[in-house]
């Protein structure tokens, strides 16, 4: 069965780009936080608007040198031009597709796209954001790259089109590939819902099935997706066993063999929820976090579940808060708070032989707080904690930098922990928020952002 | 002939041994007092010569070994033949660099000159260079990475020689470093511009054109 094409077209449609809660500045404003704090500046900088079915040209190449190439080097070479499209980043690739129909044959051909979702590796600096507003579109996305902007915003609003009407149940993702659980409510009493696995990239995505009963008992549907190992995806779904919720089973499903199987792992939780719906893919295997117990994984190849691992040990009795907890740049990181007010932040990442957390970065969160000072609520009980959340970690292991990704209540920002340096990337449109159940903004938290990173897989 | 050296020493030792137990075993007197003192100078002059011997022959085994590592280090040299005829005298390390070559000594057909049929001198001359600087530097990163990135700065037609060289030749770091120069330069064109730079045809119809562009069309803004 192909994968179907959501096919967007040409013609607009209701939402635009306006209707996003996060809006990207044009000029992004880079501020050290070593200087001295000047006045909370909530000066007017022009926000990036972006527009979908622009007529933009391409910037004109610069003139290559006089002669030029054969006409016979690329057509008679198969060969050599798909070892040079091999190079190519997907957005390239798929323009090229037009170029001519043994461009379009090399690229489309799924050998190919494997070939090219094994080789490609780009810096995973784009997310998806979910929406928990009922007026909001359902996506949002984050972007620290300036360029990426405008392309994520097309693709965005493009996904919130598809999605118009539904209710995303949950999001996760894995090295491009998207799994969303959503449900569409035809009538009260009749829901569609649905398991899709989407490209973003390519604009493909297939329904997968499911069993009423694994519906309704699914706590989260993880999908794993690793090109260097194979390019069949997994998913892998927690499903509640009784009642009292503290009992869990799971179920993997395989693109190989388009079917779900029982494993014989089974999870009895000590009372500490478990964060199933965003599991995190590292070292081959899935783990799960929970705030106070420790870290669960699923070995992928064996089908079983390790022991838990229990979180780092702090000074303080328990954990109070988990701020972060996924992977990137190859480690899987665990930023936690031991107390409401704890003004260094440890980064913890997980060995690779599982014995236990060592600390790798420490986020100076003190002279964030001057610079932002109304990072720092307090509450009725005298009892100030940080009214922040942090939905993205990303670790560029080539440049040496760690960047964590803070939403203020109104703002969006990169802190680069290396320089200390803040980028001011986004505003949140927090107009809506009077609607919104909590009271505790910014809206979204550690579940909601997903990675997006460009792959040619095909699904 | 140490072993052998040393044979005869431990035969004559015991021929003395059982000697001197014989004499032992007569009654003491004075012939045993004359062949013992005897036989005692004669095996002291025996081992000592032994000594000398022995150390004759380390000593020129030892002076004989340099020219032994010099001969075996002396690298082979392989010749290469392009296309217009000319030859390329390369050792035999750098030459490896090409996997095809590298089959074509392991399987023995390299005694002679190899000849390289599609490759013309010049561009044999840029690939030895490659070749041979990889070789060279091979731990220094940072250093091959410049010399990666000026070896680059080429016009068109000499990279596609390159490229088309190091494909037949089996040079996958030449090839990925080719590729990746290509990529880069065409990889933020349209199909418009893409066409034009490798003299394509463009041989859809509009329509099917537009078919593809709608497809994926925030790629194209």
């Amino acid at each position: 069965m192909d994968p179907h094409r959501r096919g967007r077209g040409g013609t607009s449609r209701g939402s635009s780009a306006a209707e996003f809660a996060i809006k990207h500045y044009a000029n992004p404003r880079r501020i050290s936080l070593l200087s001295s704090p000047t006045t909370s500046s909530a000066s007017a900088e022009p926000l990036l608007l972006v527009e979908k079915d622009d007529e933009n040209q391409i910037p004109k190449a610069p003139r290559l040198h006089s002669s030029s190439w054969s006409a016979d080097f690329v057509t008679h070479n198969e060969d050599l031009l798909a070892q040079i499209l091999l190079f190519l980043p997907p957005k390239s690739l798929l323009r090229f597709q037009s170029v001519s129909k043994q461009w379009l044959s090399i690229i489309s051909s799924p050998g190919f796209r494997r070939m090219h979702s094994r080789k490609y590796r780009s810096a995973g600096s784009s997310f998806f954001v979910l929406d928990s507003c009922v007026d909001d579109p359902p996506l949002n996305f984050i972007s620290l790259r300036q360029e990426d902007v405008k392309l994520m915003g097309t693709i965005t609003s493009g996904l919130n089109d598809f999605l118009d009407g539904g209710l995303v149940l949950n999001m996760h993702s894995c090295n491009g590939l998207l799994c969303i659980d959503v449900s569409f409510e035809l009538t009260f009493f009749n829901e569609d819902r649905r398991l899709l696995v989407y490209n973003p990239t390519t604009d493909e995505y297939r329904t997968i099935p499911r069993e009423k009963s694994a519906q309704d008992q699914s706590e989260g549907v993880n999908i794993v997706f690793d090109p260097s190992k194979s390019h069949h995806y997994i998913l892998v779904s927690a499903l509640v066993v009784n009642e009292d919720e503290d009992e869990f089973r799971f179920t993997v499903y395989s693109s190989e063999t388009g079917l779900w199987s029982e494993t014989a792992a089974k999870f009895e939780h000590d009372g500490d929820r478990y964060y199933f719906e965003k599991g995190a893919y590292w070292n081959g295997d899935l783990h799960w976090v929970s705030v106070s117990s420790g870290t669960l994984c699923f070995d992928l190849d064996n089908k079983r579940l390790r022991p838990v691992i229990p979180h780092p040990s702090t000074p303080s009795v328990e954990w109070r808060d988990i701020c972060y907890f996924g992977e990137s740049g190859g480690d899987l990181y665990l930023i936690g708070l031991d107390k409401p007010q704890a003004m260094l932040w440890k980064v913890y990442s997980l060995k690779r032989d599982y014995s236990g957390w060592v600390v790798k970065y420490s986020i100076d969160v003190a002279s964030l707080v001057t610079f932002y000072p109304s990072m720092v609520v307090e509450e009725e009980s005298n009892e100030k904690h940080f009214d922040l959340h942090m939905p993205c970690f990303v670790v560029d292991e080539k440049e040496k930098k760690a960047m964590p990704v803070i939403l203020l209540r109104c703002k969006v920002i990169s802190y680069d922990i290396s320089d200390m340096t803040v980028e001011e990337l986004a505003e949140i449109d927090s107009s809506h928020l009077e609607h919104a159940f909590s009271f505790r903004a910014p809206k979204y938290c550690l579940v909601d952002a997903v990675q997006h990173t460009e792959t040619l897989a095909c699904i | 002939m140490l072993y052998a050296i040393f044979g005869v020493q431990t035969f004559l030792q015991r021929d003395l041994e059982l000697r001197n137990l014989s004499l032992f075993n007569r009654r003491k007197g004075f012939s045993y007092l004359f062949q013992k003192s005897l036989l005692f100078p004669f095996s002291i002059s025996f081992f000592l010569s032994q000594g000398f011997i022995y150390l004759f022959l380390l000593s020129s085994r030892k002076s004989s070994s340099p020219a032994a590592i010099m001969s075996s280090s002396s690298p082979k040299m392989i010749t290469l033949q392009s296309s217009d005829g000319e030859t390329f005298e390369v050792e035999e390390a750098v030459a490896m660099e090409s996997r095809t070559i590298k089959h074509m000594i392991e399987d023995d057909c390299a005694n002679s000159s190899i000849p390289i049929p599609n490759v013309t001198s010049n561009t044999l001359t840029k690939v030895i260079e490659y070749c041979k600087k990889h070789v060279e530097a091979k731990s220094d990163e940072e250093g091959l990475k410049s010399f990666d990135a000026e070896f680059m700065k080429i016009d068109k037609d000499t990279l596609y020689d390159l490229l088309m060289a190091s494909n037949y030749l089996d040079i996958k770091s030449l090839l990925d470093l080719g590729c990746q120069t290509v990529a880069d330069k065409i990889k933020g064109k349209n199909p418009e511009e893409i066409r034009k730079e490798f003299g394509i045809k463009n041989d859809f119809t509009p329509e099917e054109e537009e078919e593809i562009r709608k497809e994926s069309p925030w790629v194209f803004d």
